[in-house]
């Protein structure tokens, strides 16, 4: 992107406010002064860990451009290049700084935490395909729909086993908190990169292909959809996920983070 | 109960007189590693302008004094210390205005920022120990829940200066990249 000043600004303020927008609605609809403080610290860390996490993925990205197989490209793209290393990010910041975080009052407020987790990393995410895109308005709008609203999918799952975890602090919860979504963004990103290398490389769609791309992608979201009712459904039935945690957090079994040493 | 985490020698090793010794003691539980570096800065502050000293938004106002790890470390350094916010807006900052003015982190920014880092971390690290004192004996009625929240909430944070370590080794690095590149 080779604009101006005020159009790279524009492009700036299109990428962070699907983003920011429902960040300033979780920060204004929070009573109490320290939730609001962890919610801006959420949104920062999600934003913050893009980076480590896109220069890390940055390192083996190239070498799955030399598989010729279409679906076992889409498929190494997808999970291996996107959704493990993205939800990995998004399941160390939940797991290290927001669930040992000193204002963590209710196991609820986990997955209102996790949210904003994703919605940070999607906002920085949003900033680099915006000022790689030639049509930077169109790509905006487009990730304001689609790429905004599965990232914050993906938050309510990972903070649901997070909030489990805060409960009852076992394995199995952490495992779920970051595989459970690994796998749904996954599945939602293959037929995408399938999709765009046909296109990349001038071969264009079949219609077998269509068509079974087409039914991967909506069955993704159709999955994923369905599971986050069942999550939040699941929230609201159960009192456990509002009752208060110790002054200072949850007693974590292998939490070093919070020790004066 | 004694006010002083009794596991901390770096909580004894302060001497005795201070103007405010139950703040002081709350301090130290809260720094925890090192704590006398920033509580003889802390006695400093408070000699010069004792109602300073109290206030968490008046303390970085204060007092200048050099501190290598933040001038050196800068982001690692901040979230080592659990300044989560700091860290994060020195992270974020440089990354839009490259974006915007592409080689600015190079040309200033990143260097101002550890300059000034480097010369307030100390006020800053205190104001942020006095913020969170502040709202430890708002939110909650009984010491033992002051000295359970002060514990979580101070204290170091080894996967934060990882973090920490790691994003700004990329983002340099991102940045020295595109840089080049142009």
């Amino acid at each position: 992107m080779s604009d101006p000043l005020l159009l790279r600004v524009a492009a700036a303020i299109a990428a962070i406010a699907p983003g920011g927008l429902l960040l300033a609605y979780f920060s204004y609809s929070s009573a109490w002064r320290g939730i609001r403080e962890l919610i801006w610290i959420a949104f920062g860390l999600g934003f913050t860990a893009a980076i480590p996490i896109a220069g890390v993925a940055s390192l083996y990205s190239q070498s799955f451009f030399s598989i010729a197989d279409l679906r076992l490209f889409a498929i190494g793209v997808a999970f291996l290049e996107a959704s493990l290393p993205e939800e990995l990010g998004k399941f160390l910041v939940l797991y290290y700084f927001i669930l040992r975080h000193e204002d963590m009052r209710r196991p609820l407020d986990a997955v209102a935490l996790s949210i904003v987790v994703s919605l940070g990393f999607a906002s920085i995410e949003n900033i680099y395909y915006v000022f790689g895109s030639e049509d930077w308005g169109g790509t905006a709008m487009i990730r304001a729909v689609t790429a905004i609203p599965m990232h914050s999918t993906m938050g309510i799952i990972m903070g649901y086993f997070g909030a489990q975890y805060l409960i009852a602090p076992r394995r199995r919860a952490l495992l779920l908190m970051l595989l459970c979504p690994t796998a749904l963004h996954g599945f939602y990103d293959y037929p995408v990169f399938a999709v765009q290398r046909l296109y990349e490389t001038s071969q264009g769609l079949a219609d077998g292909e269509a068509l079974e791309f087409q039914i991967v992608f909506f069955a993704a979201i159709l999955v994923t959809g369905l599971v986050t009712a069942l999550t939040i459904r699941s929230l609201a039935k159960t009192p456990d996920y509002v009752t208060m945690l110790p002054v200072g957090g949850y007693a974590a079994p292998h939490a070093s983070a919070g020790k004066n040493s | 109960m004694s006010l002083v985490n009794a596991d901390n020698p770096a909580a004894k090793a302060v001497p005795a007189p201070t103007a405010n010794p139950r703040r002081e003691a709350l301090l130290a539980d809260f720094i925890g590693t090192r704590a006398a570096t920033y509580l003889a800065h802390y006695r400093r502050i408070e000699r010069a302008d004792p109602p300073a000293a109290v206030q968490a938004f008046q303390l970085p106002r204060r007092t200048m004094s050099w501190h290598w790890a933040a001038f050196l470390v800068t982001i690692p350094w901040l979230f080592y210390r659990k300044m989560y916010l700091g860290g994060i807006v020195l992270v974020i900052l440089p990354v839009l205005f490259d974006h915007i003015a592409p080689g600015s982190l190079f040309f200033g920014s990143g260097f101002m920022i550890a300059i000034c880092t480097g010369l307030y971390a100390k006020s800053w690290y205190l104001g942020h120990a006095v913020n969170k004192i502040d709202k430890a004996t708002e939110t909650f009625p009984t010491l033992e829940q002051h000295t359970a929240y002060l514990r979580r909430a101070g204290g170091v944070s080894i996967p934060g200066a990882v973090f920490g370590a790691l994003t700004q080794g990329i983002t340099v690095f991102l940045a020295l990249r595109d840089l080049l590149q142009q």
